[in-house]
Formats: structure tokens, C-alpha cells, sequence
């Protein structure tokens, strides 16, 4: 009898596995000084927004004192299946504070400085020039002039480097970033939002060898370094930078589903990018490349199992849990359920709003945001804000992906969908937040 | 005794605080301590693009052509370092807007003005081949030597490339850098492609090592192209250089010495004879 009870609940286990995998641990928001009257706003807005075709569909998640209170799938992941709260999403950007986790972690480690100069690693980063533009009518269209000082880790992590994003060239519309962009693509130096088929330490030597847009330290631009620091991990660590990220971080945090090239069996989860104009057309996108100027982003990228370019930038997939992990690791002060990446210390320089000078972090925000060593962060409340404290640290992904730490009220919020173009969302992420902000109920 | 050393204590820190005042400060908390550029040795560059597997810094000695240019620049008493670029519009901005000494490369295409200030000294003759890409072309494609004979097909030329020729014979020019050329039949949007079968073969395994088998190449090689070392006769040092380089490479390639290079990289078969070509006659006219 014993072994026919056993055999049975073998069978069970086999067969409630995948729901279990799901099956994420939540706690009633009062238990966290959340309420959950005012959490039901949030169903309604995002209900809201799939109705009115502006969004496919949605995963938030609000979580606070360590635990998630709120984890609500809405809509569509893809064509006839429903958003699931384990759907795996192209996070894209939101790779960057895992890769400047790694480096932290290596600099915890003794084995770099944030002062030392790029160079030292990589050498291609020495000697390097910064192209100015010429006067208009002039017989040669542009002149190099010497770094004052070398490109050092710090400028990766802060993005004051003198690196540049090719996609931005229609943001900013500058004649020597115009040059520059011309050179990048002429170099073969891309976004890495679509893979390349080479190496990502290929590409980073390529791009050390191009011109600076501006000196190090002058400017908070935007840009490639991320994916020059996920470089960086292979070189001062000698890992792959995957298996950096995996064994290193992913795997201590349980971040389960989070990955570089997505598992054949987990491709079934994968959301499908869509289109729209936030008027109430709303397409999925196809396997043909999202073109918009200079930016080119191929959705259909992800459903590759394997692959060679690992860029620390944009490459990751992951779940709205799986980062849930990885943010309270971070309001945590580097550690989660016993398991230390960072120590408090280094969290704090991470989140300090003294890194950028004079300069704003005016990407995802206005005014009022600076840039620490891998995130944006809400440095006062003089400028347009909706919600969030002082100290409020976030960032994005280009297909509509979002997180906030708000370190003072311990709350953590995460938006994933999967909707290009990325602006759109600007609106909703707000309103998340502001809905978010407005559940504290203690 | 004590007070005169308490005064000159006193002095000397008073002396210390005003000349903390006066000096600038930097804003900078952190930064590199020491700048290489403050104890090395401030040596000539030479600008060139990246050229696998001849000359690059990811193959071994930089490749042949940089190997047997760094011990000519030695022999010529030239203290000179390459510097490889990624594309070819630094190359030649170094060249002509800060008159380097000199540049090297193929194809730069320098106006008839340019080339009156530059000195063109041979490095290597190398035979080209022509690409196609197979599933475009399932019965494969040639050429009779003549251009014509590819007439309203599309050529993917290197920037910089003189492709008067293939326009006057009715063919349609695409540009891209040398990875692209290939990139650009694969994608068909160019018909073929004319690369040293090296590079090709560098380029093929290194980016699109799932399509080797689709690349094919003509019978019939496209024909030679010379590898060139540019002085520039604007630099104060430029001709002299010049003379003494191909003094220099003259030696090498009379003394035996420029072929065990090209040995050593390329192996003594076949593929040898395609960059063998004769530098000698060229270097004397």
C-alpha cells in the first residue's frame, strides 16, 4: 500500500511541476502595509490599457518588505495565449544593472578599481581621440583631439564614457554625433538589440578604436558601455560572461528563468512582441526587424537557443519574479535568503546621485534624475514627478519593461510587457508607480 | 632653538596654505594616476585599416604585411608603431589632415591632387578572387575575363575601391567594408564580390561560419591588387622616409628575407603564390 501511495505521489509531482514552477509565493498586502482595495486599481488600469488595444498584455508586480504582495498577468503574451505570470520577457536594458552587478562584484573582489582606466584591460581603449566637429563649410568635416584622460570603469557604469548608442542619433540630432554613427556603422558596430554573429569582444575592440563622441567624464551619454563591461567581466574574470552571470548571479539568486539564449523547453513562455500606436491599433510583430532610423530591434532574436554575442546591454531574458529576486537583492543591501553578491557598501556608492557632476540623467526622465553605477536615480523633487521618494533608483528595457526600487518605503515595483515603440509606455509606467505609491497604506 | 624651528614650522605651513590657494584644484576624485602617455615614448604612427589575416592585431605578429613592414621601418631606422583602424576614413583622415608620416592600405582612392603629395611604395601584389553566393546562382557564375561578361550584375566593392571599369561595363556598384561585401551577396543584394581569398576565407569562418558551404568562388581570379605603403611628402620627414623604407624592403625582398616572412604566416603551397606577386619589378618602377 505504502509503495502504491508513493508511486502516486511521484506521479503527482511529475505532473504538477510546471504549475508549480509558477506557483510564486505572495502574502496578503496587508501583511506589508499594502492594501489591497487600492492594489485593485492597479487590475483596473492595466485591464484598461489591454481593452484599449494600447497593450497586448501585462505582468506587474508589486513587492514590499521582502515580500510580493502583488502579481497580476493581464491580456495576451502572444497570439490565443494569455499573459501567465511566469511569461518570459526580452528585458533587454534592464541587462545592464546585472552586468554592472558582475563588475561590482569583481571590484568587490579586488580584481579592478572603478578609477582604473579601461585601458589596462582592454587595450584597444588607449590612446584614444575625441572627434569634433568642424565649423560648417569647413574643407574637412571633422578634426580628432586627444582624450584628456583615459576612458575609466566607472565611466561604463555611469555612462559618461564618450560612448555612444547608434539608436539615439535621432533622439539627440547632433552633426558630430551624426559623423561618429556614420563611422560606428561603416565599423559594423551595432546596437546589439538585433545579435550579431561574432564575439562581443569583436565588436568592443572594433569600438575602442572609433573616435570618443566626447571627453570621459563631460558628458551623461546613453550608450554601448554596458556591453563593453559585460567584455570587461570576460576579460578580468576569464569566464564567458553568460557563465559569469549564471553562475555567479543568476543561479544564488534562484533567478530560475532568467537567461541569455532561452531553453528549448521554456520557448512555449516566450511573450511575442507587438506594435502600437496607442490609438487602439495593436500587431504582432513578425520575424522581419523593427526599423525606426537607427534603431533596429529583432524580437524574433530571442528564440535563438545558442548563440555567440553576449552583450552585457541587452541581451537577458527574464521574468517579472526572477527580478523581483535581483531588485531585493539590491534593497536588501546586496544580499537575499543568506546569499551575499554585494556588500552594503557598495550598494550605497551604486545608488549615490554624486556620480554624473552637474550632468541629469534626461533619457527615461527629466530633470531631477541622475545616474549611479547602473541605475537612473530620483535625485530630488523639484522637476515633474509623479510618485516615489528621493532615492528611488530604476531602469527600462526597449520593448516596454520596467523596475523601481523605492528604498524608503522597501517597495519594489516591476512592469513587463512587450510593446514597441518603447516610448508609449511613459504614461503607464507612471501611473504604475503612482498606483504602486499609493497602495502604502501604513 | 625650539622656538626658531616652531617658526620656521609655522612659515613653512603658512607658505604651504597660500600655495594651496593659488594652485588649481582638480574636481577629479578619482583617475588615473599615472597616464602612459607621460613616460612613453612618443613614437610615429602609422595608420592602417584592420586586414586579416595579413595585417591585424588578432592574428599572430600582426600578420605578414605588418611583420615584414615592421622590420623594413627597423632596418630603415624608422621608429614607428601601426596602428590598425576600423575603418578606412581614419586611415586616410590621418593622412591627410595630420600629415602622418604614413598610411597603408588598398583602395584609397586619393584624388589626382592627394596623390602628388604621396609616395606609393609596393608591400605585397595580391591576386583577388571573386565571390558569389551559391543559392543565388545554382548553376554557379563565371566570367570570361572580360567584365562584360558579368554586364547587369551587381559588385560589391570595398570603399574607396576605383570601380570605374566595372560601371563601363555595364555593372551596377554597391559599397560596404570588407565583411559587409560578403554579407551583402549573402543577403543578395549584391551579385558578387572580389576579396583575397584569405581574407575571405578570415572573414567567412570568424562571421558567418553557418554559411561557408553557400560561398563559391570563380575560376577565373579577378585579378591583382597591390598592398601599398603611402609616405607622406608633408611630413617633415616623409620623403626620406620613404627612400629609406624601400631601400630597406628592396633588401628584403632581394635577400630572401620577405619571402621566409611570407612563408612563415602563409605556408610554402599554393596559397603562397597568390600574395607572391612580384614586388621586386613593382618596387623598381
Amino acid at each position: 500500500m505504502n509503495r502504491v501511495w508513493i508511486v502516486l505521489l511521484g506521479i503527482f509531482s511529475i505532473c504538477i511541476a510546471p504549475a508549480l514552477a509558477a506557483d510564486y509565493k505572495t502574502v496578503k498586502p496587508e501583511k506589508v502595509g499594502l492594501s489591497t482595495e487600492r492594489l485593485a486599481n492597479m487590475d483596473a488600469l492595466i485591464e484598461r490599457y489591454v481593452e484599449e488595444k494600447k497593450i497586448a498584455g501585462a505582468v506587474v508586480l508589486v513587492a514590499r518588505k521582502g515580500k510580493v504582495a502583488y502579481l497580476k498577468a493581464t491580456g495576451l503574451a502572444d497570439t490565443g495565449k494569455p499573459m501567465q505570470k511566469d511569461t518570459i520577457f526580452r528585458i533587454v536594458s534592464m541587462t545592464k544593472p546585472i552586468t554592472s552587478t558582475a563588475i561590482m562584484m569583481l571590484y568587490e573582489e579586488g580584481k579592478l578599481l572603478l578609477s582604473d582606466p579601461v585601458a589596462k584591460y582592454i587595450p584597444e581603449f588607449g590612446n584614444q581621440k575625441v572627434l569634433v566637429a568642424n565649423p560648417e563649410g569647413s574643407d574637412f568635416p571633422y578634426h580628432l583631439e586627444p582624450v584628456k584622460r583615459e576612458v575609466q570603469v566607472r565611466d561604463l557604469l555611469a555612462h559618461t564614457s564618450g560612448l555612444l548608442y547608434l539608436f539615439l542619433n535621432d533622439v539627440y540630432p547632433d552633426r558630430g554625433r551624426q559623423m561618429l554613427v556614420d563611422m560606428y556603422k561603416e565599423a559594423g558596430i551595432t546596437d546589439g538589440f538585433c545579435r550579431p554573429d561574432e564575439e562581443i569582444g569583436d565588436m568592443v575592440k572594433r569600438l575602442a578604436r572609433l573616435p570618443l563622441y566626447k571627453q570621459p567624464g563631460e558628458l551623461w551619454d546613453y550608450s554601448l558601455a554596458s556591453d563593453v563591461l559585460g567584455y570587461l567581466v570576460e576579460v578580468v574574470s576569464g569566464m564567458k560572461f553568460d557563465k559569469f552571470v549564471q553562475t555567479r548571479i543568476f543561479d544564488p539568486l534562484q533567478m530560475k528563468d532568467s537567461h541569455f539564449f532561452i531553453p528549448e523547453e521554456k520557448l512555449p513562455r516566450l511573450a511575442a512582441v507587438w506594435k502600437s500606436d496607442w490609438k487602439g491599433s495593436l500587431v504582432r510583430a513578425d520575424e522581419k526587424p523593427i526599423v525606426a532610423g537607427d534603431l533596429w530591434l529583432c524580437p524574433t532574436d530571442a528564440l535563438m537557443l545558442s548563440g555567440k554575442y553576449l552583450a552585457g546591454g541587452a541581451n537577458v531574458l527574464s521574468t517579472p519574479y526572477d527580478y523581483f529576486r535581483f531588485a531585493q537583492m539590491y534593497l536588501n543591501g546586496g544580499e537575499l535568503d543568506g546569499v551575499r553578491l554585494l556588500s552594503r557598501k557598495t550598494v550605497e556608492l551604486m545608488t549615490a546621485t554624486n556620480h554624473i557632476g552637474r550632468f541629469d540623467a534626461e533619457f527615461l526622465h527629466s530633470k531631477g534624475w541622475k545616474f549611479g553605477l547602473g541605475f537612473a536615480i530620483q535625485a530630488d523633487r523639484e522637476h515633474p514627478v509623479d510618485s516615489g521618494d528621493v532615492g528611488a533608483y530604476e531602469w527600462a528595457g526597449i520593448y516596454s519593461t520596467r523596475f523601481s526600487v523605492d528604498p524608503k518605503e522597501e517597495k519594489i515595483t516591476i512592469f513587463m510587457s512587450q510593446t514597441n515603440p518603447f516610448g508609449h509606455h511613459f504614461e503607464l509606467w507612471d501611473k504604475v508607480l503612482v498606483l504602486s505609491a499609493s497602495a502604502v497604506a501604513d | 632653538m625650539k622656538n626658531l624651528t616652531s617658526k620656521n614650522i609655522s612659515f613653512a605651513l603658512a607658505l604651504l596654505f597660500l600655495l594651496t590657494l593659488m594652485l588649481p584644484v582638480t574636481a577629479s576624485a578619482t583617475g588615473p594616476r599615472v597616464t602612459k602617455a607621460l613616460f612613453g615614448v612618443d613614437k610615429t604612427e602609422i595608420h592602417v585599416l584592420d586586414f586579416p589575416p595579413f595585417l591585424s592585431n588578432e592574428v599572430a605578429d600582426g600578420g605578414p604585411f605588418s611583420e615584414i613592414v615592421n622590420q623594413a621601418l627597423q632596418e630603415a631606422g624608422i621608429d614607428a608603431v601601426i596602428s590598425t583602424h576600423p575603418v578606412q576614413r581614419i586611415v586616410r583622415y590621418y593622412l591627410l589632415q595630420e600629415n602622418a608620416l604614413a598610411v597603408m592600405g588598398w583602395h584609397l582612392n586619393f584624388s589626382s591632387k592627394a596623390k602628388e603629395g604621396l609616395i606609393f611604395l609596393p608591400v605585397a601584389v595580391m591576386v583577388e578572387k571573386f565571390y558569389y553566393y551559391k543559392p543565388f546562382f545554382l548553376n554557379g557564375l563565371n566570367w570570361n575575363g572580360k567584365l562584360t561578361s558579368l554586364k547587369g550584375k551587381t559588385y560589391a566593392a570595398n570603399k574607396g575601391e576605383d570601380v570605374a571599369a566595372y560601371k563601363a561595363a555595364g555593372i551596377t556598384v554597391k559599397y560596404a567594408r570588407t565583411v559587409g561585401l560578403l554579407k551583402m551577396i549573402a543577403a543578395g543584394k549584391a551579385d558578387f564580390t572580389a576579396i583575397p581569398a584569405l581574407t575571405a576565407d578570415w572573414l567567412i569562418a570568424k562571421y558567418m561560419s553557418a554559411e561557408k558551404a553557400n560561398f563559391a568562388v570563380m575560376d577565373r581570379p579577378a585579378g591583382d591588387n597591390v598592398f601599398y605603403m603611402i609616405f607622406n611628402k608633408q611630413h617633415p620627414q616623409g620623403e626620406a622616409s620613404a627612400a629609406a623604407f624601400k631601400t630597406a624592403l628592396r633588401a628584403m625582398v632581394n635577400d630572401g628575407r620577405y619571402a621566409q616572412i611570407m612563408e612563415k604566416h602563409l605556408g610554402n603551397g599554393e596559397t603562397l603564390k597568390l600574395y607572391m606577386g612580384n614586388v621586386k619589378e613593382r618596387l623598381a618602377q
